[in-house]
Formats: C-alpha cells, structure tokens, sequence
C-alpha cells in the first residue's frame, strides 16, 4: 500500500509540473491546450472511497490555479468530476460491476475509450463555464470545450496505452 | 440530534462535494475582478520559485534572438540620439525625467485565457510596486497588480478587467482601451467621440490621463472601426504592436511623482 501512496504522489507532482510548464504553453492553433492533469483522477483506483478521491481532485485542481492565477476554476471542475466518477463508471462499465475487482487499465477497449472521453468532457465543460464565467461566450466556451477535450482525451489514451506494458 | 448526525454521515460525499465546489466558486468570482488581494497566487514563494527555476534553463534557447532584439532596439535608441530634431520637438521626452524604467525579465505568460497574467523576475526589493505601468521596446504589457519581495504579478492588457487610457497619435483625443478576450493580438479603443478625426492605419499611443504610463508611448495601429449610433463614440479594433505571445525582456516604469499626483487627488474627492 505504501508504494502505491508513493507512486501515486510521483503522478501528482509530474502531471502537475508538466501541466503548468509545457502543456500549457503549446497552445495549438492560438489557444488550444490539452488538460493532462485530469487523467491523475482518471486513473486512481476505482476502489478508493469517494471522500479521498474528492480530497485529492480538490488539492490537485487546487495546485493547478495557483500556477495559472484561475482563482479555483482548475479546482471546481475536478471537485465536479471526482463527485461524478463513480456515475460515470457505472455508465461506461455497465450496471454488473464490482468496484473491487475491476481495472481500468484491463477493461475493454470501448469502455475505456468511453470512460475517459466522458470523464474529459465533463471536466473542460465546467473548467471553461466557471473561466469564461458568462453566458455571452458560451460558443467559445463549446468550442473550447470539444478541441480541447479531443486532444485531452488522445493524450490520456496514450498514456493510458504506455503504461500497461 | 442522532438523526441529524445521521444525516450528514449518510450523505459525507455529497456534502464535501458541495463545500469544495463553493471554495472553488469563491475564489473564481475572486479572481474575477480586479482589485481584490487574493490569497490564491503565482506570487506565491514555490510558484514563482518553480517559474524561475525554469526560466533559467529555458532562457539559454533563446539567447540568439533575444541578443538580436537588443541590438535593434540599441540601433533605434541611437537613432533618437542622432536625429536631435525629433528628441527636441517630441513631448513625450520632456515628461521622460519624471520616470525611470529599469529592465526585468518576464518569467511566465499567458494570452489564451480571458483574463491574462504576466509574471516577472522583480519585486519590490528592486523598487517594483502595485500600480506601475510595464512595456516593451514596442508597447506596453500592462500594470503592476501585486508584488511581493522578489516578483511581482502583471495584469496584461489581455486581461478583460484592464482598461487604459490612450489616444491617437495626431490629436489629443482620448479613448480607453479594453480586450475583448477575442484575439490576442486586437484590443479594442472605446469611448473616442464622434468628432475625432482619424484613419485606418493611424497610431495609437498611451495618453496624458494617466499617472502610469508616460504619454506618447506606441501601442498599436488603427485596424476597423464603426461609429455606435446610439451612444455616440466610435469602436476601434487597434492592432497591437507588441506581440503578447513572445515576451522576454519588460522594462517597469516607476513614476517619481505619482505619490505627489495621487495626494493631490485625494484632496480634491
């Protein structure tokens, strides 16, 4: 168990550090930014009691704006999918599951695919409501929302896809 | 009591779910407007201290232009001395004596959100304090919003809660300017009165109203307008000169008068 702390500590801090040093300044096509950060509540333990998962999402969102001065919108949009994951689960894994058996790393491929395109969405939904924070700029805030959640989601996938071997 | 502890153990999840979300709420609608000091910042000693770390690595890659930058902005300069006309009859360089700059380096920047922050390597032990105005060989960046003993954290002019005063080059019509959170390289002129008289293409620098920013400092050209009927002043798309998304060096201008100025203000309100 103490090795799984430390190795989950060690994702915290790399997916924390890359966010705000690199991929927040690739910005594709003059504003598009792939949210990696997310796959850290994408891939703790399904098993995990909620309260912790919240915790957790909350200093992680947390952390983000403190490097990006967004004031708690990274915080908010965590907080709202780690409430929400266990309902997303039971949508992209269907009704007959034990949380305590299964993984995400060995689900099928169209739960997995279904899991973390869902999870994304919902995330950079609320991220981009709670940052453009009016009704005016809800095109830019769709817009935001999919071109980001697209390229989120392929770089989740990919690491999802490298750390199985 | 018993069902009412009850109650909240049943639903511990959801409860703390709500408390999270209405933090992260606050301290959005925080940083939503401008003159509140927020506790949640880059200023903060670890994150600056992790900005600057990488800073002075990423610094070296670009050594080759930012030594080509110098060297134009070294060639104007001595353009400025030469030409002694244009030093005499210009008054923005009588104001100049009023101000000194000193250089800093911008050690992280953003331009694609709504509300944009500058960060830089000087802070108050370098004489940076909230209130100076910021700029750039060919603009200006924005307005000092806190500075704590080592950085300080710039509001930049992409930022929708920014407004600054500035007017046209040829006239001594004054507007404010504003983002529009659209492009990062367009800001827009608001409040120039109908009976300006300008052209695609013009120059708009800061202007006199303002304690910040010397007059006469260039921000950008004249790119479309249109005259709002109902209110009676002209929208101006203006094309910044600077572009935001390539920042290295930064020069903060510290008035030496504005205490002066500003005790003068008080008295008159």
């Amino acid at each position: 168990m103490n090795e799984l702390k430390l190795k989950y500590l060690f994702q915290f801090v790399i997916l924390v550090l890359s966010q705000v040093l690199i991929l927040n300044h690739i910005n594709f096509q003059g504003y598009i930014n792939p949210y990696l950060y997310v796959a850290f509540i994408i891939f703790l333990p399904l098993r995990l009691k909620p309260t912790y998962v919240l915790i957790l999402s909350f200093i992680l969102g947390l952390s983000i704006d403190i490097f990006c001065d967004t004031g708690g919108v990274h915080a908010g949009a965590s907080v709202s999918v780690a409430y929400l994951r266990n309902f997303i689960v039971r949508m992209s894994f269907g009704i007959n599951y034990d949380l305590n058996t299964i993984k995400l790393q060995s689900a099928k491929l169209n739960t997995q695919l279904v899991f973390i395109l869902v999870m994304v969405l919902v995330h950079h939904l609320i991220m981009f409501s709670l940052s453009y924070f009016s009704i005016n700029y809800s095109i830019e805030i769709l817009k935001n929302t999919i071109y980001s959640g697209i390229f989120s989601s392929l770089l989740i996938f990919i690491v999802l896809f490298l750390s199985k071997k | 009591m018993q069902q009412i502890l009850k109650f909240f153990i049943q639903n511990k999840v959801g409860i703390l779910f709500l408390m999270f979300f209405t933090i992260s709420v606050g301290l959005t609608i925080q940083s939503h407007s401008y003159h509140n000091s927020r506790w949640i910042s880059s200023t903060s000693y670890i994150t600056s201290g992790i900005y600057d770390l990488k800073y002075d690595i990423t610094s070296y890659f670009n050594l080759k232009e930012e030594n080509e930058n110098l060297l134009n902005q070294n060639a104007y300069l001595q353009r400025l001395i030469l030409s002694k006309v244009d030093t005499t009859a210009s008054d923005s360089i009588n104001s100049i004596p009023n101000y000194t700059v000193i250089p800093a380096h911008i050690i992280s920047n953003s331009y694609n959100k709504k509300d944009n922050f500058v960060l830089l390597d000087k802070g108050k032990n370098d004489g940076v304090f909230e209130g100076y105005g910021v700029s750039i060989p060919n603009g200006i960046i924005g307005i000092v919003e806190k500075s704590n003993n080592s950085f300080s954290r710039i509001i930049s002019i992409l930022n929708t809660n920014l407004s600054i005063n500035a007017k046209l080059k040829n006239s001594d019509q004054f507007g404010s300017l504003q983002w529009d959170s659209k492009f990062y390289n367009e800001v827009l002129l608001n409040d120039l009165p109908r009976s300006a008289n300008f052209k695609i293409g013009d120059t708009v620098v800061t202007g006199s109203n303002s304690l910040i920013f010397p007059e006469g400092i260039p921000i950008g050209v004249i790119k479309a307008f249109n005259l709002n009927e109902n209110s009676g002043y002209f929208d101006i798309k203006v094309s910044l000169f600077a572009d935001m998304t390539n920042l290295n060096q930064a020069y903060v201008i510290i008035p030496k008068k504005i205490k002066e100025a500003q005790d003068l203000l008080k008295e008159d309100e």
